[in-house]
Protein backbone atom coordinates (compact mmCIF):
# COMPACT_ATOMS: atom_id res chain seq x y z
CA UNK A 1 0.00 0.00 0.00
CA UNK A 2 2.80 1.83 1.11
CA UNK A 3 6.37 1.98 0.02
CA UNK A 4 9.25 4.27 0.26
CA UNK A 5 12.91 4.10 -1.17
CA UNK A 6 15.72 5.64 0.85
CA UNK A 7 13.75 9.07 0.85
CA UNK A 8 15.20 12.41 1.91
CA UNK A 9 13.75 15.33 3.31
CA UNK A 10 15.76 18.62 3.23
CA UNK A 11 15.65 22.67 4.66
CA UNK A 12 18.10 24.03 3.41
CA UNK A 13 21.14 22.20 4.80
CA UNK A 14 19.04 20.44 7.60
CA UNK A 15 17.56 17.18 6.73
CA UNK A 16 14.42 16.29 8.38
CA UNK A 17 14.66 12.86 7.11
CA UNK A 18 17.25 10.65 5.74
CA UNK A 19 17.25 7.49 4.01
CA UNK A 20 14.04 6.72 5.11
CA UNK A 21 13.00 3.13 3.29
CA UNK A 22 9.27 1.66 3.95
CA UNK A 23 6.98 -0.89 3.71
CA UNK A 24 3.39 -0.63 4.89
CA UNK A 25 0.82 -3.62 3.92
CA UNK A 26 -2.65 -3.01 3.12
CA UNK A 27 -4.99 -3.37 6.72
CA UNK A 28 -2.02 -2.45 8.46
CA UNK A 29 -2.17 -0.35 11.86
CA UNK A 30 1.06 0.94 12.26
CA UNK A 31 2.76 3.88 15.15
CA UNK A 32 5.23 6.05 13.67
CA UNK A 33 7.20 7.53 17.20
CA UNK A 34 10.21 9.62 18.33
CA UNK A 35 10.62 12.87 20.33
CA UNK A 36 10.16 16.25 19.01
CA UNK A 37 11.37 17.29 16.00
CA UNK A 38 11.98 13.46 14.57
CA UNK A 39 10.55 13.81 11.91
CA UNK A 40 7.40 12.24 12.20
CA UNK A 41 5.17 15.09 10.62
CA UNK A 42 7.64 15.44 7.71
CA UNK A 43 7.03 11.89 7.04
CA UNK A 44 3.45 11.95 7.07
CA UNK A 45 3.50 15.36 5.17
CA UNK A 46 5.45 13.81 2.57
CA UNK A 47 2.85 10.39 2.20
CA UNK A 48 -0.18 12.93 1.78
CA UNK A 49 1.90 15.61 -0.93
CA UNK A 50 1.81 18.21 1.53
CA UNK A 51 5.31 18.79 0.65
CA UNK A 52 7.91 16.42 -1.83
CA UNK A 53 10.53 14.71 -1.02
CA UNK A 54 13.67 15.99 -1.96
CA UNK A 55 15.54 12.85 -3.23
CA UNK A 56 14.06 8.98 -3.35
CA UNK A 57 10.56 7.43 -4.37
CA UNK A 58 7.51 7.24 -2.64
CA UNK A 59 4.82 4.55 -4.15
CA UNK A 60 0.90 4.60 -2.64
CA UNK A 61 -0.98 2.36 -3.78
CA UNK A 62 1.17 2.06 -7.10
CA UNK A 63 1.07 6.14 -7.85
CA UNK A 64 5.47 7.31 -7.52
CA UNK A 65 4.26 10.30 -5.28
CA UNK A 66 7.37 12.31 -7.33
CA UNK A 67 5.82 11.69 -10.78
CA UNK A 68 2.21 12.26 -10.08
CA UNK A 69 1.13 15.31 -11.78
CA UNK A 70 -0.50 18.32 -10.72
CA UNK A 71 -4.19 17.43 -12.25
CA UNK A 72 -3.68 14.02 -10.85
CA UNK A 73 -2.84 15.11 -7.50
CA UNK A 74 -6.66 15.82 -5.84
CA UNK A 75 -7.68 12.08 -6.63
CA UNK A 76 -4.77 10.28 -5.25
CA UNK A 77 -5.57 12.95 -1.82
CA UNK A 78 -8.85 11.75 -2.07
CA UNK A 79 -7.75 8.32 -0.98
CA UNK A 80 -5.95 9.45 1.83
CA UNK A 81 -7.60 10.44 4.87
CA UNK A 82 -5.74 13.10 7.08
CA UNK A 83 -6.18 14.01 10.83
CA UNK A 84 -4.04 16.93 11.51
CA UNK A 85 -2.36 18.06 14.92
CA UNK A 86 -3.82 21.54 14.66
CA UNK A 87 -6.76 19.67 13.12
CA UNK A 88 -6.87 22.77 10.22
CA UNK A 89 -11.12 22.72 10.82
CA UNK A 90 -12.11 25.62 9.02
CA UNK A 91 -13.47 28.29 11.45
CA UNK A 92 -16.20 30.40 9.86
CA UNK A 93 -17.91 26.79 8.90
CA UNK A 94 -20.23 24.62 10.83
CA UNK A 95 -19.17 21.36 11.96
CA UNK A 96 -21.96 19.62 9.10
CA UNK A 97 -20.28 21.73 6.36
CA UNK A 98 -16.66 21.00 7.41
CA UNK A 99 -17.29 17.64 7.62
CA UNK A 100 -19.00 17.32 4.16
CA UNK A 101 -16.53 19.06 2.60
CA UNK A 102 -14.62 15.95 1.69
CA UNK A 103 -17.63 14.94 -0.18
CA UNK A 104 -18.55 18.24 -1.74
CA UNK A 105 -15.56 17.59 -4.16
CA UNK A 106 -16.07 14.95 -4.96
CA UNK A 107 -19.58 15.67 -6.46
CA UNK A 108 -21.90 13.51 -4.20
CA UNK A 109 -25.97 14.49 -4.16
CA UNK A 110 -27.07 16.46 -1.21
CA UNK A 111 -28.83 13.79 0.16
CA UNK A 112 -25.78 11.18 0.40
CA UNK A 113 -23.41 14.01 2.01
CA UNK A 114 -26.64 14.66 4.54
CA UNK A 115 -27.14 11.18 5.01
CA UNK A 116 -23.01 10.27 5.16
CA UNK A 117 -22.36 12.89 7.85
CA UNK A 118 -24.77 12.00 10.49
CA UNK A 119 -23.44 8.91 10.21
CA UNK A 120 -19.80 9.62 10.93
CA UNK A 121 -21.23 11.77 13.53
CA UNK A 122 -22.97 9.67 15.41
CA UNK A 123 -19.40 7.82 15.06
CA UNK A 124 -17.74 10.31 16.86
CA UNK A 125 -20.58 10.81 19.21
CA UNK A 126 -20.82 14.36 18.25
CA UNK A 127 -24.27 14.24 15.84
CA UNK A 128 -25.81 16.77 18.61
CA UNK A 129 -22.90 19.24 17.15
CA UNK A 130 -23.95 19.27 13.96
CA UNK A 131 -24.65 23.38 14.02
CA UNK A 132 -21.80 24.32 16.08
CA UNK A 133 -18.78 26.04 14.64
CA UNK A 134 -15.13 24.64 15.43
CA UNK A 135 -14.09 27.52 17.91
CA UNK A 136 -16.91 26.75 20.43
CA UNK A 137 -15.73 23.11 20.77
CA UNK A 138 -13.48 21.74 23.36
CA UNK A 139 -10.08 20.23 21.79
CA UNK A 140 -11.71 16.60 22.29
CA UNK A 141 -14.26 17.68 20.31
CA UNK A 142 -12.69 19.28 17.48
CA UNK A 143 -10.11 16.43 17.25
CA UNK A 144 -13.16 14.02 16.50
CA UNK A 145 -14.52 16.40 14.40
CA UNK A 146 -11.33 16.03 12.41
CA UNK A 147 -11.63 12.01 12.29
CA UNK A 148 -14.84 12.75 11.01
CA UNK A 149 -13.64 14.53 7.85
CA UNK A 150 -11.02 12.22 7.31
CA UNK A 151 -13.08 9.25 7.22
CA UNK A 152 -16.11 10.53 5.65
CA UNK A 153 -15.36 9.40 2.22
CA UNK A 154 -13.95 6.28 3.41
CA UNK A 155 -10.65 6.49 2.41
CA UNK A 156 -7.76 3.71 2.12
CA UNK A 157 -5.62 5.29 4.02
CA UNK A 158 -6.07 6.95 7.70
CA UNK A 159 -2.70 9.32 8.55
CA UNK A 160 -3.27 10.53 12.01
CA UNK A 161 -0.70 13.20 13.49
CA UNK A 162 -0.90 13.09 17.31
CA UNK A 163 -4.23 12.58 17.33
CA UNK A 164 -3.99 12.49 21.02
CA UNK A 165 -1.18 15.01 21.58
CA UNK A 166 -3.32 17.11 23.01
CA UNK A 167 -6.25 15.84 24.58
CA UNK A 168 -6.96 14.11 28.64
CA UNK A 169 -6.73 10.56 29.09
CA UNK A 170 -10.32 9.55 28.57
CA UNK A 171 -10.71 11.70 25.10
CA UNK A 172 -7.57 9.91 24.00
CA UNK A 173 -9.13 6.64 24.28
CA UNK A 174 -11.96 7.81 22.58
CA UNK A 175 -10.06 8.91 19.65
CA UNK A 176 -7.57 5.60 19.79
CA UNK A 177 -11.02 3.52 19.46
CA UNK A 178 -12.62 5.31 16.70
CA UNK A 179 -9.05 5.21 14.85
CA UNK A 180 -9.33 1.29 15.86
CA UNK A 181 -12.98 0.85 14.42
CA UNK A 182 -11.67 2.81 11.17
CA UNK A 183 -8.76 0.07 10.88
CA UNK A 184 -11.09 -2.60 11.61
CA UNK A 185 -13.08 -1.40 8.33
CA UNK A 186 -10.29 -2.00 5.99
CA UNK A 187 -8.46 1.12 6.66
CA UNK A 188 -4.51 1.29 6.52
CA UNK A 189 -4.33 3.46 9.64
CA UNK A 190 -0.29 5.14 10.33
CA UNK A 191 -0.18 7.03 13.46
CA UNK A 192 2.75 9.66 14.34
CA UNK A 193 2.79 9.86 17.76
CA UNK A 194 5.90 11.19 20.48
CA UNK A 195 3.40 9.31 23.69
CA UNK A 196 4.93 6.30 24.58
CA UNK A 197 2.31 5.31 26.66
CA UNK A 198 0.21 4.74 24.00
CA UNK A 199 2.90 3.30 21.70
CA UNK A 200 3.40 0.81 24.72
CA UNK A 201 0.52 -0.42 25.45
CA UNK A 202 0.22 -1.76 21.48
CA UNK A 203 0.76 -5.06 19.77
CA UNK A 204 1.16 -3.18 16.75
CA UNK A 205 4.12 -2.57 13.83
CA UNK A 206 6.12 0.51 15.42
CA UNK A 207 8.47 2.88 13.49
CA UNK A 208 11.10 4.42 15.92
CA UNK A 209 12.40 7.64 14.39
CA UNK A 210 14.80 10.24 15.82
CA UNK A 211 16.51 13.26 14.06
CA UNK A 212 14.67 12.05 10.64
CA UNK A 213 16.31 8.42 10.91
CA UNK A 214 13.90 5.16 11.17
CA UNK A 215 16.25 3.99 14.49
CA UNK A 216 14.31 0.78 14.84
CA UNK A 217 11.21 -0.88 14.09
CA UNK A 218 8.89 -3.41 16.72
CA UNK A 219 7.66 -6.45 15.13
CA UNK A 220 9.92 -6.29 11.84
CA UNK A 221 8.95 -5.91 8.29
CA UNK B 1 -20.00 18.98 -10.38
CA UNK B 2 -23.26 20.64 -9.23
CA UNK B 3 -23.75 24.43 -9.67
CA UNK B 4 -25.23 24.51 -7.10
CA UNK B 5 -22.77 23.80 -4.43
CA UNK B 6 -20.52 26.57 -6.43
CA UNK B 7 -23.05 29.61 -6.22
CA UNK B 8 -23.44 28.73 -2.29
CA UNK B 9 -19.89 29.10 -1.94
CA UNK B 10 -19.50 32.19 -3.92
CA UNK B 11 -22.98 33.53 -2.24
CA UNK B 12 -21.37 32.77 1.77
CA UNK B 13 -18.12 33.96 0.59
CA UNK B 14 -19.41 37.53 -0.32
CA UNK B 15 -22.08 37.75 2.77
CA UNK B 16 -18.20 37.25 4.77
CA UNK B 17 -16.82 39.52 2.92
CA UNK B 18 -19.49 42.37 2.13
CA UNK B 19 -17.16 45.41 2.84
CA UNK B 20 -14.60 44.24 -0.07
CA UNK B 21 -17.65 43.16 -2.05
CA UNK B 22 -19.78 46.55 -2.13
CA UNK B 23 -16.10 48.50 -2.95
CA UNK B 24 -15.29 46.11 -5.98
CA UNK B 25 -18.90 46.58 -7.00
CA UNK B 26 -18.69 50.23 -6.85
CA UNK B 27 -15.66 50.16 -8.44
CA UNK B 28 -17.30 48.72 -11.21
CA UNK B 29 -20.29 50.53 -11.50
CA UNK B 30 -17.55 53.75 -11.57
CA UNK B 31 -15.77 52.80 -14.37
CA UNK B 32 -19.45 51.60 -16.58
CA UNK B 33 -21.00 54.65 -15.49
CA UNK B 34 -18.34 56.29 -16.90
CA UNK B 35 -18.50 54.51 -19.62
CA UNK B 36 -21.94 54.34 -20.34
CA UNK B 37 -22.04 57.90 -20.22
CA UNK B 38 -19.21 58.11 -23.06
CA UNK B 39 -21.59 55.41 -25.14
CA UNK B 40 -25.03 57.54 -24.67
CA UNK B 41 -23.07 60.54 -25.29
CA UNK B 42 -21.68 58.53 -28.95
CA UNK B 43 -24.74 57.10 -29.73
CA UNK B 44 -26.87 60.21 -29.46
CA UNK B 45 -24.09 62.09 -31.71
CA UNK B 46 -23.80 59.76 -34.04
CA UNK B 47 -27.59 59.71 -34.20
CA UNK B 48 -27.71 63.46 -34.54
CA UNK B 49 -24.79 63.50 -37.31
CA UNK B 50 -26.58 61.01 -39.16
CA UNK B 51 -30.34 62.96 -39.34
CA UNK B 52 -28.25 65.35 -40.41
CA UNK B 53 -26.61 63.80 -43.47
CA UNK B 54 -30.22 62.22 -43.85
CA UNK B 55 -30.96 66.19 -44.17
CA UNK B 56 -28.05 66.98 -46.14
CA UNK B 57 -29.48 69.37 -49.58
CA UNK B 58 -26.90 70.88 -52.08
CA UNK B 59 -28.19 74.00 -52.92
CA UNK B 60 -26.91 75.18 -56.58
CA UNK B 61 -27.41 78.56 -57.34
CA UNK B 62 -28.39 80.11 -60.73
CA UNK B 63 -27.20 83.19 -62.34
CA UNK B 64 -29.47 86.26 -63.05
CA UNK B 65 -31.55 86.63 -66.11
CA UNK B 66 -31.84 82.65 -67.62
CA UNK B 67 -35.18 81.71 -68.96
CA UNK B 68 -37.30 79.03 -68.03
CA UNK B 69 -36.40 76.65 -70.91
CA UNK B 70 -32.78 76.59 -69.45
CA UNK B 71 -33.57 76.31 -66.02
CA UNK B 72 -35.99 73.10 -67.25
CA UNK B 73 -33.01 71.83 -68.94
CA UNK B 74 -30.59 72.77 -66.19
CA UNK B 75 -33.12 70.74 -63.54
CA UNK B 76 -33.41 68.01 -65.85
CA UNK B 77 -29.59 67.52 -65.93
CA UNK B 78 -29.37 67.95 -62.68
CA UNK B 79 -31.98 65.41 -61.80
CA UNK B 80 -29.63 62.89 -64.22
CA UNK B 81 -26.82 62.79 -61.45
CA UNK B 82 -26.31 59.97 -59.62
CA UNK B 83 -27.18 59.86 -55.64
CA UNK B 84 -29.42 63.07 -56.56
CA UNK B 85 -33.05 62.04 -55.14
CA UNK B 86 -35.36 65.51 -56.32
CA UNK B 87 -34.53 68.68 -57.04
CA UNK B 88 -36.59 71.76 -56.60
CA UNK B 89 -36.26 75.37 -58.14
CA UNK B 90 -36.31 78.39 -56.19
CA UNK B 91 -37.02 81.39 -58.25
CA UNK B 92 -35.37 84.34 -56.17
CA UNK B 93 -39.12 85.96 -55.45
CA UNK B 94 -39.72 82.72 -53.56
CA UNK B 95 -36.21 82.88 -52.10
CA UNK B 96 -36.89 86.31 -50.98
CA UNK B 97 -40.49 85.36 -49.53
CA UNK B 98 -38.82 82.56 -47.39
CA UNK B 99 -36.28 84.98 -45.92
CA UNK B 100 -38.95 87.57 -44.98
CA UNK B 101 -40.96 84.54 -43.46
CA UNK B 102 -37.36 83.62 -41.42
CA UNK B 103 -37.20 87.11 -40.70
CA UNK B 104 -40.50 88.11 -39.66
CA UNK B 105 -39.38 89.03 -35.85
CA UNK B 106 -36.41 91.59 -37.21
CA UNK B 107 -39.07 93.95 -38.74
CA UNK B 108 -38.60 95.59 -41.81
CA UNK B 109 -35.04 94.84 -42.22
CA UNK B 110 -35.78 93.72 -45.49
CA UNK B 111 -37.99 96.85 -46.36
CA UNK B 112 -36.09 98.73 -47.80
CA UNK B 113 -34.93 96.53 -50.35
CA UNK B 114 -35.24 98.02 -53.92
CA UNK B 115 -34.00 95.14 -55.86
CA UNK B 116 -34.16 91.33 -54.40
CA UNK B 117 -30.47 90.37 -54.07
CA UNK B 118 -31.10 87.29 -53.91
CA UNK B 119 -30.51 84.29 -56.23
CA UNK B 120 -32.40 81.65 -57.59
CA UNK B 121 -31.42 78.01 -56.79
CA UNK B 122 -32.23 74.09 -57.16
CA UNK B 123 -32.46 72.77 -53.54
CA UNK B 124 -31.12 69.22 -54.64
CA UNK B 125 -31.65 66.41 -51.74
CA UNK B 126 -29.84 63.53 -51.94
CA UNK B 127 -31.05 59.51 -52.08
CA UNK B 128 -30.59 58.10 -48.61
CA UNK B 129 -27.77 55.91 -49.51
CA UNK B 130 -25.65 58.71 -50.55
CA UNK B 131 -24.37 60.36 -48.09
CA UNK B 132 -20.27 59.67 -47.39
CA UNK B 133 -18.27 62.88 -47.68
CA UNK B 134 -16.35 61.81 -51.15
CA UNK B 135 -19.45 61.13 -52.98
CA UNK B 136 -20.87 64.60 -52.15
CA UNK B 137 -18.24 66.52 -52.68
CA UNK B 138 -17.72 64.90 -55.86
CA UNK B 139 -21.14 65.85 -56.95
CA UNK B 140 -20.85 69.47 -55.49
CA UNK B 141 -17.75 69.53 -58.10
CA UNK B 142 -19.64 68.06 -61.12
CA UNK B 143 -22.63 70.54 -60.19
CA UNK B 144 -20.46 73.45 -60.39
CA UNK B 145 -19.39 72.50 -63.42
CA UNK B 146 -22.17 73.05 -65.05
CA UNK B 147 -22.78 76.33 -67.03
CA UNK B 148 -24.96 79.41 -65.61
CA UNK B 149 -24.50 77.63 -61.84
CA UNK B 150 -21.75 79.78 -60.37
CA UNK B 151 -21.73 78.10 -57.25
CA UNK B 152 -23.25 75.09 -55.11
CA UNK B 153 -22.63 74.65 -51.43
CA UNK B 154 -23.81 72.14 -48.79
CA UNK B 155 -22.70 73.20 -45.15
CA UNK B 156 -19.38 71.22 -45.78
CA UNK B 157 -17.01 72.80 -43.87
CA UNK B 158 -18.68 72.73 -40.15
CA UNK B 159 -20.10 69.26 -41.07
CA UNK B 160 -16.19 68.41 -41.87
CA UNK B 161 -15.15 70.40 -38.38
CA UNK B 162 -17.50 68.56 -36.42
CA UNK B 163 -16.63 64.92 -38.09
CA UNK B 164 -13.26 65.58 -37.23
CA UNK B 165 -13.91 66.91 -33.45
CA UNK B 166 -16.04 63.56 -32.79
CA UNK B 167 -13.29 61.21 -33.57
CA UNK B 168 -11.31 62.92 -31.70
CA UNK B 169 -13.69 62.58 -28.80
CA UNK B 170 -14.25 59.51 -29.62
CA UNK B 171 -10.67 58.42 -29.87
CA UNK B 172 -10.58 60.26 -26.45
CA UNK B 173 -12.70 58.40 -24.95
CA UNK B 174 -11.58 54.61 -26.02
CA UNK B 175 -8.39 56.11 -24.11
CA UNK B 176 -9.73 56.44 -21.44
CA UNK B 177 -11.92 53.98 -21.19
CA UNK B 178 -8.92 51.45 -21.95
CA UNK B 179 -7.42 53.32 -18.86
CA UNK B 180 -10.46 52.90 -16.76
CA UNK B 181 -11.05 49.23 -17.22
CA UNK B 182 -7.08 48.26 -16.76
CA UNK B 183 -7.60 50.31 -13.36
CA UNK B 184 -11.09 48.41 -12.51
CA UNK B 185 -9.70 44.92 -12.75
CA UNK B 186 -6.47 46.00 -11.40
CA UNK B 187 -8.93 46.72 -8.29
CA UNK B 188 -11.05 43.71 -8.56
CA UNK B 189 -8.03 41.01 -8.51
CA UNK B 190 -6.65 42.75 -5.61
CA UNK B 191 -10.26 42.70 -4.36
CA UNK B 192 -10.10 39.05 -4.71
CA UNK B 193 -6.71 38.91 -3.30
CA UNK B 194 -7.43 39.81 -0.20
CA UNK B 195 -10.62 37.25 -0.07
CA UNK B 196 -8.00 34.52 -1.07
CA UNK B 197 -5.64 35.90 1.31
CA UNK B 198 -8.05 35.85 4.07
CA UNK B 199 -8.70 32.27 2.54
CA UNK B 200 -5.35 30.64 2.63
CA UNK B 201 -6.08 28.34 5.33
CA UNK B 202 -9.69 27.01 4.04
CA UNK B 203 -8.26 26.86 0.84
CA UNK B 204 -5.47 24.86 1.46
CA UNK B 205 -7.60 22.57 3.56
CA UNK B 206 -9.78 21.86 0.90
CA UNK B 207 -6.69 20.96 -1.48
CA UNK B 208 -5.78 18.61 1.30
CA UNK B 209 -9.29 16.62 0.59
CA UNK B 210 -8.72 16.26 -2.45
CA UNK B 211 -10.36 19.71 -4.50
CA UNK B 212 -9.07 20.27 -7.60
CA UNK B 213 -8.24 23.66 -8.75
CA UNK B 214 -11.09 24.60 -10.79
CA UNK B 215 -13.65 23.01 -7.64
CA UNK B 216 -11.83 26.16 -5.67
CA UNK B 217 -11.52 28.61 -8.46
CA UNK B 218 -15.23 28.31 -10.04
CA UNK B 219 -16.93 30.14 -6.90
CA UNK B 220 -14.51 33.02 -7.40
CA UNK B 221 -15.30 33.44 -11.02
CA UNK B 222 -18.79 33.43 -9.82
CA UNK B 223 -18.50 35.99 -7.56
CA UNK B 224 -16.61 37.79 -10.21
CA UNK B 225 -19.45 37.35 -12.76
CA UNK B 226 -22.10 38.55 -9.76
CA UNK B 227 -19.61 41.72 -9.25
CA UNK B 228 -19.60 42.43 -12.97
CA UNK B 229 -23.40 41.85 -13.43
CA UNK B 230 -23.90 44.08 -10.22
CA UNK B 231 -21.91 47.09 -11.06
CA UNK B 232 -23.55 46.89 -14.64
CA UNK B 233 -27.02 47.40 -13.29
CA UNK B 234 -25.51 49.62 -10.79
CA UNK B 235 -23.90 51.75 -13.30
CA UNK B 236 -26.80 51.92 -15.47
CA UNK B 237 -29.50 52.45 -13.13
CA UNK B 238 -27.39 56.15 -12.07
CA UNK B 239 -27.23 56.63 -15.89
CA UNK B 240 -31.01 56.55 -16.11
CA UNK B 241 -31.32 59.09 -13.25
CA UNK B 242 -28.62 61.68 -14.20
CA UNK B 243 -30.14 61.19 -17.86
CA UNK B 244 -33.37 61.76 -16.73
CA UNK B 245 -32.53 64.52 -14.67
CA UNK B 246 -30.96 65.86 -18.02
CA UNK B 247 -33.56 65.90 -20.28
CA UNK B 248 -36.11 67.14 -17.98
CA UNK B 249 -33.99 70.44 -17.60
CA UNK B 250 -33.21 70.76 -21.45
CA UNK B 251 -36.59 70.23 -22.28
CA UNK B 252 -36.90 73.19 -19.89
CA UNK B 253 -34.53 75.47 -21.93
CA UNK B 254 -35.11 76.96 -25.54
CA UNK B 255 -31.44 75.34 -26.69
CA UNK B 256 -31.65 73.67 -30.60
CA UNK B 257 -31.20 70.57 -28.89
CA UNK B 258 -34.96 70.68 -28.33
CA UNK B 259 -35.34 69.77 -32.26
CA UNK B 260 -33.61 66.31 -31.26
CA UNK B 261 -35.15 63.66 -29.06
CA UNK B 262 -32.03 62.65 -26.71
CA UNK B 263 -32.40 58.90 -26.74
CA UNK B 264 -31.08 56.48 -23.75
CA UNK B 265 -29.18 53.72 -24.16
CA UNK B 266 -30.79 51.12 -26.37
CA UNK B 267 -31.50 47.15 -25.04
CA UNK B 268 -28.24 46.60 -26.99
CA UNK B 269 -26.09 48.93 -25.70
CA UNK B 270 -27.60 48.10 -22.57
CA UNK B 271 -26.82 44.52 -22.44
CA UNK B 272 -23.30 45.58 -23.55
CA UNK B 273 -22.22 47.68 -20.47
CA UNK B 274 -23.85 44.65 -18.13
CA UNK B 275 -21.40 41.81 -19.95
CA UNK B 276 -18.53 44.26 -20.39
CA UNK B 277 -18.99 44.37 -16.58
CA UNK B 278 -19.28 40.75 -16.21
CA UNK B 279 -16.73 40.49 -18.65
CA UNK B 280 -14.53 42.94 -16.28
CA UNK B 281 -15.50 40.98 -12.94
CA UNK B 282 -14.51 37.30 -14.94
CA UNK B 283 -10.92 38.51 -15.99
CA UNK B 284 -10.16 40.52 -12.70
CA UNK B 285 -10.91 36.98 -10.85
CA UNK B 286 -8.53 35.27 -13.66
CA UNK B 287 -5.86 37.00 -12.83
CA UNK B 288 -5.80 37.35 -8.79
CA UNK B 289 -6.34 33.22 -9.09
CA UNK B 290 -3.61 32.55 -11.88
CA UNK B 291 -1.02 34.55 -9.17
CA UNK B 292 -2.35 33.01 -5.97
CA UNK B 293 -3.12 29.02 -6.97
CA UNK B 294 0.57 29.33 -8.54
CA UNK B 295 1.76 28.87 -4.87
Amino acid sequence: MIRTFHVYKSYGARNALEDISLHIQKGEFIFVHGPSGAGKTTLLKLLYLGERATKGQILIDGVNLQRITSKRLPFLRRKIGVVFQDFKLIDTQTVFQNIALPLEVTAHDKKYIRKKVSYVLRMVGLENRTNSFPPYLSGGEQQRIAIARAVVNEPMILLADEPTGNLDAGSSQIVLNLLRQLHIRGATVLIATHDRELVSQSNDRVIFLNKGRIKKMKIDD
Amino acid sequence: MRISVFFKRALQDIRNNRFLHVITVGTIGLVLLIWATFIIIFANVNYLVGSWQEDIRIVAYVVKGVDQERIDLLQKQLRGFYGVNEVVFVSADEALLRLRSQMRHQGGVLDGLRENPLPASFEISLNPFFHDQKSINGLVDRIRELKDIPDAQYGQAWLNRFLVFLSFFKMAGFILGGLLLFIAIFIISNTIKLTLYAKREELEIMQLVGATKLFIKIPFYIQGLLQGLLGGLVSLGILYVLFSVFVSRISLTELPLTYFHVRFLSKDLMAMVVVLGMLVGWFGSCLSLKKFLKV
